[in-house]
């Protein structure tokens, strides 16, 4: 076989799984790829609509999404399996493939710099084994409650980085909306900690029962969010004192969300979320009004949900 | 105590478990020994609680469920997290003290390295480090010995004693006899889905040279007679 067809064969395996998973959470696979670029095209609209930073905002979400993908078990999978030409141009290939959309929209509004940072980013993550999993534990507030925060602040270290970096660049240039901006962008990585339901033996093990799990849950959501968000939250309150409420009103918003998420993860346990319920919450995180009806309605899906397994 | 009275599990029409019947004493080791698809994890998973089935599972302990330690056959580690932190999760699961990690780690794991980079044997010592932290009375081994180098293989068959003498209940599933022989009071052979036999220690050999001659038979022969000979 040559390394074109090992290519194609490795790359036609990888749409069958893609699209065993659109049919795992009930879609059929067209609608699957319909609602994904229909997604896509009006997060970008609203992005644009909103916000002048939007390129810069979007060259960062390219690099979020790109670094999901960069599954070390995976990459070491393939380097095993593969010849290195052919896993050289897999990885590239992977590495460019989810950043595409990125770079065309930012090639089409002509923000060459965020496009170039992005597609340079996308090659040297391809090229580099640096970024795969660091063998030295970063260390982390969150020990005493080691979970969805450990591992998530861990994975998405880097991410925020470049959130904080986006709050300096905030304060130096005294634009408080892009400061505002970081705070809500700390809360919306928290949001990604509790994107994926954990195996039924990490719920087994607890001796709560399912009320108490999910406050618990709760509970440590909240005291690890603030523990993140409060730098930031305070260095604004420092250098924008007016803007206190705002400030105070994103970290409220941003626990409320969280706490969604939080029962959203248990909502279709041991599954995934099914995609009416997703529709749902991102409906409510929209209407945050709609959240008070929300939140007691997952609570009680989700409890019904985990006591299967606790009670 | 536990007692299985007439558990049957199913898949839709496919039905793994028949009429189990067993009763698991405290301070006492059980064996359970199978072919690979025999129903000895299916058979762990209806005593976890963590699949339906028919028929009654009976213990004096409620909820059995949170006192019982169970250690899969290939545990799951999540990425970006010590061992010490993963001591530390499943101790706050069970509401229990981890204390002085260093002092347990009787199988000197390198506690502050990623769980996920440790060795297959390296993993399954953290995970039975980990349920023998909590104050379990019930243990549930799914093959403790895989992969483990020989002399961990000695302490845990000296830890497995130890806790019968402490009044645990402990079962194993193993595919290695010997570990069996120097642990086990009783040992339960599953043949498709149905116990057929539970064998006292005095007869252990006697079901070792039974088993012998079913796996073996003449399937060695079969293989490399017409090729090496």
């Amino acid at each position: 076989m040559s390394d074109n067809q090992t290519l194609e064969h490795y790359f036609r395996l990888q749409k069958s799984l893609l699209e065993r998973w659109i049919a795992d959470i009930g879609l059929p696979v067209w609608a699957g790829y319909l609602l994904a670029v229909a997604a896509f095209l009006l997060g970008n609209l609203i992005l644009f609509y909103k916000t002048d930073l939007a390129p810069y905002l979007l060259m960062l979400l390219g690099g979020l999404v790109l670094l999901s993908f960069n599954q070390p078990d995976k990459i070491n999978f393939l380097q095993a399996v593969y010849p290195a030409p052919v896993f050289r141009k897999i990885r590239l290939l992977e590495c460019l493939a989810p950043t595409l959309p990125f770079l065309l929209v930012l090639g089409w509004v002509q923000a060459f710099l965020p496009l170039l940072l992005l597609a340079g980013f996308a090659v040297l993550v391809a090229y580099s084994s640096g970024l795969r999993v660091s063998r030295i534990p970063l260390p982390t507030p969150f020990g005493s409650q080691p979970f969805e925060f450990l591992v998530g602040f861990r994975s998405t270290f880097i991410w925020l980085l470049a959130v904080h970096g986006l709050l300096a660049i905030g304060l130096i240039t005294g634009n408080v909306n892009l400061g505002l901006f970081a705070l809500m962008l700390v809360f919306a990585t928290t949001l990604s900690y509790y994107g994926q339901p954990e195996d039924r033996y990490w719920v087994w093990l607890h001796n709560d029962r399912a009320e108490a799990f999910l406050w618990l849950k709760i509970k440590t959501a909240w005291r690890h969010s603030l523990m993140l968000a409060a730098p930031c939250a305070l260095i604004l309150m420092g250098f924008y004192p007016a803007y206190w409420y705002i400030v105070l009103a994103i970290v409220v918003i941003g626990l409320v969300y969280l706490s969604c998420f939080v029962l959203g993860k248990y909502l279709n346990y041991p599954q995934q979320m099914m995609v009416a319920q997703s529709i749902v919450l991102g409906v409510g995180l929209f209407m945050p009004l709609l959240l008070f009806w929300l939140l007691p309605f997952f609570y009680r899906k989700s409890v019904l949900k985990l006591k299967a397994i606790l009670s | 105590m536990i007692t299985m009275k007439h558990v049957n599990k199913s898949y839709g029409n496919h039905q793994v478990l028949y009429d189990i019947q067993a009763a698991f004493e405290p301070g006492c080791v059980y064996g359970i020994v199978g072919e690979n698809g025999a129903g000895k994890t299916t058979l762990f998973k209806c005593l976890l609680g963590l699949e339906t089935y028919e028929g009654q599972v009976e213990s004096k302990w409620q909820p059995l469920k949170d006192h019982l330690g169970w250690l899969p056959t290939e545990s799951y580690f999540f990425p970006y997290m010590t061992g010490r932190e993963y001591l530390q999760l499943v101790c706050n699961a069970r509401k229990t003290e981890l204390g002085d990690a260093t002092e347990k780690n009787i199988f000197d794991l390198p506690l502050d390295e990623f769980a996920v980079h440790y060795s297959t044997g390296m993993k399954k010592k953290l995970a039975l480090l980990g349920i023998l932290l909590q104050p379990n009375e019930v243990f549930i081994l799914d093959e403790p010995f895989n992969g483990v180098d020989i002399q961990s293989n000695i302490l845990i068959t000296e830890i497995i004693l130890r806790l019968r003498s402490l009044g645990k209940t402990v079962l194993i599933s193993s595919h290695i006899f010997s570990t069996l022989r120097d642990t086990c009071d009783e040992i339960l052979l599953l043949q498709q889905g149905r116990i057929t036999q539970k064998v006292a220690k005095a007869d252990f050999d006697q079901l070792e040279r039974e088993m012998k001659d079913v796996s073996i038979g003449d399937r060695v022969d079969r293989l490399l007679g017409g090729v090496h000979e």
